[in-house]
């Protein structure tokens, strides 16, 4: 190696270093109001890309209401802070151009569109995610090798969205639009809700079988058990509309064993 | 019957000047008052069937049971009032009867009616519910037999005219021999009365070789924002393998005929709330589906 | 892409005929007789339009249904020769219909026949080829014009048998002044596989105002017909006041398609209906997106054993519109079946109403019947109203009926949203999957315009 290169390597090295990899998604001291109520009470929070973070606490902290909040739904007013999604000022956007900057909410209990097939509408949202017309063998053989992937059972693209589903179909349908959307950044609200272990286990496989570098998820739980398939690199707890500590494989550990009350005695000291 | 005031209509212009002529102008008939918070736990029964007009003051509470062929009754039911009011027809003396009910519902108020028909001869009823203000409900229940030459029309019109309002309708019939029934059912939903919830379902087993049926159930929808708005209506027969089966296990035809008849009319006959008139009903329904098998 | 779908669905039609001929403004026993004069018309069809019109006088307007008081039978021409063009220019076209071509993506020659300025269209090669293929099969499509001159006997036979002018008021207009229309014929076994278009011999201007179908379907035989389509027709004519007869015989099958969209200042009073023999199958398969009033209920007489009608209808009603349409399916003999959907959507103040008539006669033992009719209200301005009469005269049936009012719902449209889709594309999905179950049986143009045509309409409140 010659000086030149050398000296032209340390720069590359040392300019490496002060590109700080921006966050994905920052909340900003978030304050958020529905129907008069505060249920978000200050949540600050910062999601870096290509990580996997579970977001705990029990029933009712604010958990899924962060959640619609970050993709937007009307109900939820903000009545001070800020959402950064890439470093830009999301907190007015509608859903829908949220959902075409890269974000996805994998619903809990997703809505049914009776006439509606599970094929046509992945067309429909992949082809605005994309902005382009999909060419018809290309969306097939895409949709073909994504529900392979998740053991998703051929014939289910023919049905009628969430119509009908039970628990776990449901999931799978959420799931696979994850799949075939590639988003950035990924909330799944209580994926394993209503799962056995056969079905959750699939999910979780699916899940991190879609994972990629380019991607956060943010796995939004009340039970540990999700988090035995799926391995957070953080693990945030929430309780009374705020983000009160967080911690990586251990704080898990001793949720399971102690319960959300032992915590309960850590927000009020804070 | 403490608390309930029952006067003829002209004894009552005399106690209560100015009260009767918000109402009606009719001079001849029975008036029933209920006064504020009053709840009267017994049963008021009549079987009696002049014109009769009721006034529930808020918060009253009353079960007025006529046993009539044909009834005229109109009654006005003030905010957070409650009102049963149920009719059990058995009897006719006359070829052809006719009743007109009105209830006319003020703001939270209820109504929960019901209709048990097994009339001999011609009988055609209208019924009206003006769901007037809001959060009033209306809860409607009926049941008819028919045999012979019996013949029987109802036409029961639910209308919302305030924002959240509640209709619920369910209807069960079975027509015997050369009976028939016409049954129109009809909810209005006018535009002030959104978040309304309107549900009717009417029902008909037709066992008579030569009986028919007209239903017809019409709705009048003028805004979108409902809570539910739909209605069904479905006229069959005997499922023939529940026949069989209870052949199977020793039952006649006309043992298990009544037997499925009862099944049919079960839903209806167990949302009575009063036990006494439960029991009533029952018995009135299984000596008419035992006579002329 | 729209080329292609353009083609698909309009092929040529005939030679214009040399001169020129237009009855005075309104309706009396001297224009019938002209009418039937300028065709050269044999007796019998004179005097079937002659005792059509005394019957039309003598009966009264309906008093029930839409308000159609703004009809002045008085205005109206009721012949106007083919040829005889009364010079449209494009410019003369409301432009809420041009701007409906222009988002369609139809090409200017179609654009131009569509509004009636032009009177001849291309591609008679085409029309000429399939012909001949029919020809061969026996079967006959012309208009009813040419039908009276070259098979008079068999028009003779069936015109007036399945819906009589004394039926209504608007039946009896038609048969006294109809002029136009298919007359088709399919004789015993054959399977008509390409379905037959009312476009194949149309002559733009006289389109669909009186128009009088009559279509027989031999023993075994299966026909698909399809009538109007997706794009607006501007119309000059206030009244449109069809009749289509159908008559199914043994094991036949028929499929009749309709899509209108005529423009907001029609008034289409239509009669439809088919008398469907043993074992046979009608299917009516509507679409109702114009017109400023509409009064359609296809129906289906099933004087078969085993004979089964489905009813498939699909109605748009938007500002200043009132679609009162619905079906009437009767069943007169046993193990006859039948299926009604009835999906409508109202917005932008607009009116629907579903009339429908279900009649299960004393002899029509074992016989099924279901209906259902839902009804999607866009906004708080609009209106929707169900009328389904059910008459049931013999025990051994079932019916079942079930109607649903509703609104799309936030959850619904959130979801959506979050998916990216903005708010006129999420309302054009859920409408969509609402009509699904009958768009389903159109020929996929249809289908695929229809869907568009629905999201250019919501683009008109929304956004």
């Amino acid at each position: 190696m010659t000086c030149k290169m050398y000296s032209n390597m340390i720069i590359f090295i040392k300019i490496q270093r002060y590109i700080k990899e921006a966050d994905l998604l920052s909340i900003e001291d978030l304050y958020v109001e529905v129907e008069g109520k505060e249920v978000l009470n200050g949540v600050n929070l910062r999601i870096e890309r290509g990580r996997i973070y579970a977001l705990m606490g029990p029933n009712g902290t604010g958990k899924s209401t962060l959640a619609y909040t970050i993709m937007g739904h009307p109900k939820y007013k903000i009545t001070k802070g800020r959402i950064l999604f890439n470093d830009r000022d999301i907190s007015s956007l509608s859903p829908t151009e949220r959902a075409r900057l890269g974000i996805f909410l994998a619903f809990q209990y997703p809505v049914g569109i009776p006439g509606v097939t599970v094929a046509s509408f992945l067309k429909t949202i992949l082809n605005i995610r994309k902005g382009e017309n999909m060419p018809l063998v290309k969306f097939r053989n895409t949709l073909k090798e994504k529900m392979s992937l998740l053991e998703i059972e051929e014939g289910f693209e023919r049905r009628y969205l969430n119509d009908g589903f039970s628990g776990g179909e449901k999931k799978k349908s959420e799931i696979l639009q994850m799949a075939m959307l590639e988003p950035e950044l990924v909330i799944l609200d209580e994926i394993d809700s209503g799962l056995d272990i056969d079905a959750l286990k699939i999910v979780s496989k699916g899940i991190e079988k879609t994972f990629n570098s380019n991607m956060s998820i943010i796995i939004i739980t009340h039970y540990q058990r999700v988090l035995n398939y799926i391995k957070p690199d953080s693990i945030f707890v929430m309780m009374d509309g705020r983000i009160i500590t967080s911690g990586g494989d251990e704080l898990a550990a001793i949720l399971e064993e102690r319960g959300y009350e032992w915590l309960e005695g850590v927000a009020n000291v804070k | 019957m403490e608390g309930v005031i029952s006067l003829s209509l002209k004894e009552a212009r005399n106690c209560y000047p100015g009260l009767l002529e918000r109402y009606t102008k009719k001079d001849i008939g029975v008036f029933i008052y209920v006064p504020k918070d009053i709840k009267i736990r017994m049963p008021y029964i009549t079987s009696r069937n002049p014109y009769t007009l009721i006034i529930m003051e808020p918060d009253s509470e009353l079960t007025y049971v006529s046993e009539n062929d044909s009834v005229s009754v109109e009654a006005y039911i003030g905010p957070g009032a409650h009102l049963y009011f149920l009719n059990l027809s058995r009897d006719s003396k006359d070829i052809y009867t006719d009743s007109n009910l009105s209830f006319f519902l003020k703001k939270s108020s209820i109504c929960d009616l019901f209709f048990l028909d097994l009339a001999k001869n011609r009988v055609k009823r209208d019924v009206k519910v003006s769901l007037l203000e809001e959060d009033a409900t209306s809860n409607i229940r009926g049941i008819y037999i028919l045999e012979g030459n019996e013949l029987l029309q109802y036409h029961i019109l639910q209308e919302h005219k305030a924002p959240f309002t509640t209709s619920n309708l369910v209807y069960k019939g079975i027509l015997k021999d050369d009976t028939k029934g016409l049954f129109k059912g009809e909810i209005t939903i006018e535009k002030e009365a959104v978040q309304s919830d309107a549900y009717q379902a009417n029902y008909t087993l037709i066992l008579g070789e030569n009986a028919s049926i007209d239903t017809i159930p019409i709705l009048e929808i003028k805004n979108n924002d409902l809570k539910r708005c739909t209605h069904g209506a479905t006229v069959g027969q005997i499922d023939e393998d529940i026949l069989f089966y209870m052949k199977s296990r020793g039952l006649e035809d006309k043992e298990a005929l009544k037997l499925i008849s009862i099944g049919f009319l079960e839903e209806i006959i167990e949302d009575i709330s009063s036990e006494s008139i439960k029991l009533k009903v029952l018995k009135y329904i299984e000596e008419k589906l035992e006579v002329n098998n | 892409m729209s080329n292609e779908i353009s083609t698909n669905y309009r092929y040529g039609f005939r030679d214009p005929e040399d001169y020129v001929f237009k009855t005075k403004k309104g309706l009396s026993k001297e224009v019938i007789e002209e009418i039937s004069w300028m065709k050269m018309e044999p007796e019998w069809m004179r005097v079937f339009r002659l005792k059509a019109y005394e019957i039309f006088i003598s009966k009264p307007m309906p008093s029930w249904g839409p308000n159609l008081s703004g009809l002045d039978f008085d205005e109206i021409y009721y012949y106007i020769k083919p040829v005889e063009k009364e010079g449209h220019s494009w410019e003369d076209i409301p432009s809420y219909i041009r701007n409906t071509f222009e988002k369609l993506g139809i090409p200017e020659a179609e654009k131009k026949y569509l509004a009636g300025v032009s009177a001849q269209y291309e591609s008679e090669s085409v029309y000429h080829n399939l012909k001949k293929q029919w020809e061969k099969q026996g079967v006959i499509f012309v208009d009813t014009d040419t039908a009276i001159r070259e098979y008079p006997d068999l028009v003779r036979e069936y015109i007036g048998t399945v819906v009589p002018p004394q039926d209504n008021k608007f039946a009896a207009l038609n048969s006294a002044v109809w002029s136009g229309g298919s007359f088709i014929y399919v004789p015993k076994g054959v399977y008509v596989d390409i379905p037959l278009q009312a476009y194949f011999r149309i002559n733009a201007q006289n389109a669909g105002q009186f128009e009088r179908t009559l279509i027989i379907a031999d023993e075994g035989s299966y026909l698909h017909y399809i009538e109007g389509c997706t794009a607006p027709i501007y119309s000059s004519s206030s009244l449109h006041s069809a009749v289509v007869e159908i008559i199914v015989k043994k094991g036949a099958r028929v499929r009749y398609s309709t899509v209108q969209n005529w423009s907001n200042n029609v008034y289409n009073l239509v009669t439809k209906r088919a008398f469907a023999y043993e074992d046979s199958i009608m299917e009516w398969v509507d679409g109702n997106l114009g017109s400023k009033v509409s009064m359609k209920y296809p129906s289906v007489y099933l004087y078969g054993k085993g004979a089964r009608a489905e009813l498939l209808s699909i109605a748009f009603a938007g500002k200043g519109q009132h679609q009162d349409v619905g079906g009437k399916v009767l069943h007169f003999v046993p193990y006859t079946s039948s299926n009604i959907v009835s999906k409508s959507i109202s917005k932008d103040s607009g009116h629907n109403s579903y009339r429908g008539l279900v009649y299960i006669g004393p002899e029509a033992e074992g016989s099924r019947c279901s209906v259902r009719c839902d009804t999607l209200i866009l906004d708080e301005y609009s209106r929707s109203d169900t009328y389904p009469y059910m008459k049931v005269r013999n025990r051994n049936v079932s019916l079942s009926h079930e109607a649903s009012v509703s609104k799309i719902g936030e959850e619904q449209l959130f979801y959506l949203r979050s998916r990216g889709l903005d708010e006129i594309e999420a309302n054009a999905m859920v409408i969509r999957g609402f009509i699904e179950p009958i768009t389903k049986e159109f020929p996929m143009e249809y289908a695929v315009e229809l869907n568009r045509l629905i999201k250019i309409q919501l683009e008109g409140t929304i956004g």
